[in-house]
């Protein structure tokens, strides 16, 4: 059974299509990247498949099935850039953010989910941080802080919106460290994603969109060709491909 | 109770009730959405005075609240629609709604008791008159216009105990919020019809220009100065208290309305804290530690 399952999932903006009729089919404790050039729907297409943009036509489950049957088996992360990194909170405040869809937001979290926390910041390498107002990190730091929360909240399947965006090269590594060591406890990853040249160290399978169409999708040693990143990206893509 | 007394009372729970729901405004950057609230309850206020025959009437606070909250669903509205930005959307709706209120209250009210200068100022001097306290027996409980805010502050504390978490989410990561599954539409209505019955509320004591200086003033200097939602809240309402007392103290040195000098002290107070924390961090910056 697949883990995430969409079918013909379309999403307009105003007159524009973003997503046309996107099929794709996720297995259990696979890294899967989503690839494309900028406004070819890679975002939109997790957004999409969570409920947060409304859809024109398609169906979406997790599991078999609906979204809100799952919730706490699945969990979302947007990119750093779509949340206001001036609100006044610490690392430590954000990361339990995580904590609240488990255990209901109506009790104060208690020693476990305290625990939850501090093993999460020590997983992402910052639990020198954790005091810190969250204005003050850098891009690295933020990713890390967003993956902490999300290994908080200890879903199943992963869905990131480009966790390796802005970061520096510790960051990248620690962070790339982590999603693996999650496929091997068997969690499953999709992930949008822009470099090129790191994506057969990291995923398994790769998704390519252009224009709010899957391009082509499948395993990275059949599918992550000249071929298709040519076909994606054009000759830019390539040369990106070949940095590999 | 001595009249110093009664105002300054008055002045204390106006500024805290409407600074408590400010402090989620401005961590929201919401700031502007009350100025476009304040305007858009006004032909509410005429209207339910013009019924009623006062501006006191659960009839004029129900309808003048609903009215606060066309400027939310139809700025909503209006930004789906993807015809017009952000903060454009209230910009479309409230002046039409203001203007209204001002054509009603030139033309129909001369007779009843709203002058423009209360529609700008309030009326927080007047309010804290002997005559208008509320006595029981002998026992005089203060003015009566400060009753219904000291009600709505009890309610919006309650409110944002049980909710903290989801309004905290809500302000910072909606996406999250929404795909753990958390209340956040229920949670940010709710906080809505709040902030419109505040202004709605506290029309009386400081109009409707106002009270977008007490609502957002105090919670952008309790910015100034922390980095935590939790202080940030006990902060504001410190400074919303320590204003009003200051702006009652040159009121009446100067023999003036109380509710402008309270917000002109908001805005005094608010940059001395920004030159200050400006200061201190240009300070820190030239002798690194």
């Amino acid at each position: 059974m697949a883990v995430l399952s969409i079918r013909d999932l379309t999403v307009a903006y105003q007159q524009q299509l973003a997503l046309a009729d996107a099929c794709l089919d996720v297995e259990e404790g696979r890294i899967v990247a989503l690839l494309g050039p900028n406004g070819a729907g890679k975002s939109t297409l997790l957004k999409a498949s969570v409920g947060l943009l409304s859809t024109i036509r398609g169906e979406v489950t997790f599991f078999g099935r609906k979204l809100r049957e799952v919730r706490q088996r699945v969990g979302y992360m947007s990119q750093a850039a779509e949340v206001d990194w001036d609100f006044p909170t610490t690392v430590r405040d954000v990361v339990m953010m995580g904590r609240y869809g488990r255990r209901g937001w109506l009790r104060r979290p208690g020693a476990a989910d305290r625990q939850a926390v501090a093993e999460a910041l020590d997983a992402v390498g910052i639990s020198d941080l954790a005091g810190r107002q969250i204005s003050q990190l850098s891009g690295g730091q933020k990713q890390r802080t967003f993956m902490a929360r999300i290994l908080a909240q200890d879903p199943e399947l992963f869905l990131l919106d480009e966790p390796l965006a802005g970061v520096d090269v510790a960051s990248q590594d620690a962070i790339m460290a982590i999603l693996k060591g999650l496929r091997a406890e068997g969690k499953t990853i999709v992930l949008v994603h822009h470099d090129l040249s790191s994506v057969p160290d990291l995923a398994d399978d790769v998704v390519l969109l252009r224009e709010g169409r899957v391009v082509a999708s499948g395993p990275v040693a059949e599918t992550f060709t000249e071929d298709t990143v040519m076909q994606c990206y054009g000759f830019q893509g390539l040369k990106s491909r070949a940095a590999a | 109770m001595t009249l110093l007394a009664a105002l300054a009372l008055l002045s204390v729970v106006t500024a805290v009730t409407c600074s408590l729901p400010g402090v989620f405004l401005v961590v929201r950057r919401q700031s502007m959405l009350v100025e476009a609230m304040s305007h858009a309850v006004f032909p509410g206020i005429v209207i339910g005075a013009l019924v009623s025959g006062s501006t006191r009437s659960p009839l004029m606070i129900v309808l003048a609240t609903v009215l606060g909250l066309v400027i939310v669903v139809g700025a909503d509205k209006a930004r789906q629609s993807g015809l017009v930005t952000a903060d454009a959307s209230q910009g479309l709706i409230y002046p039409v709604l203001f203007a209204i209120g001002v054509a009603l209250l030139s033309t129909q009210l001369s007779s009843v008791h709203i002058s423009e200068n209360a529609v700008l100022a309030g009326e927080l001097n007047l309010l804290a008159l002997p005559t208008e306290r509320w006595i029981i027996g002998t026992t005089d409980l203060g003015p009566q216009a400060m009753w219904p805010l000291l009600l709505l502050l009890v309610i919006d504390a309650l409110f944002i105990t049980l909710t903290y978490r989801v309004l905290v989410v809500s302000a910072f990561d909606p996406n999250l919020a929404r795909t753990m599954g958390l209340p956040t539409r229920t949670v940010n209505m709710a906080l809505m019809v709040l902030v419109s019955l505040t202004v709605v509320v506290a029309f009386n004591t400081v109009g409707a220009i106002l009270v977008v200086a007490l609502m957002i003033v105090p919670p952008a200097t309790g910015r100034l100065v922390t980095n935590r939602m939790g202080w940030l809240i006990f902060v504001s309402l410190a400074i919303a208290s320590v204003t009003a007392l200051l702006g009652l103290w040159v009121a009446y040195l100067g023999d003036l309305a109380t509710a402008p000098m309270m917000a002109f002290t908001d805005g005094v107070v608010f940059l001395i804290v920004l030159l200050v924390t400006r200061l201190v961090a240009s300070r820190r910056r030239a002798l690194p530690a």
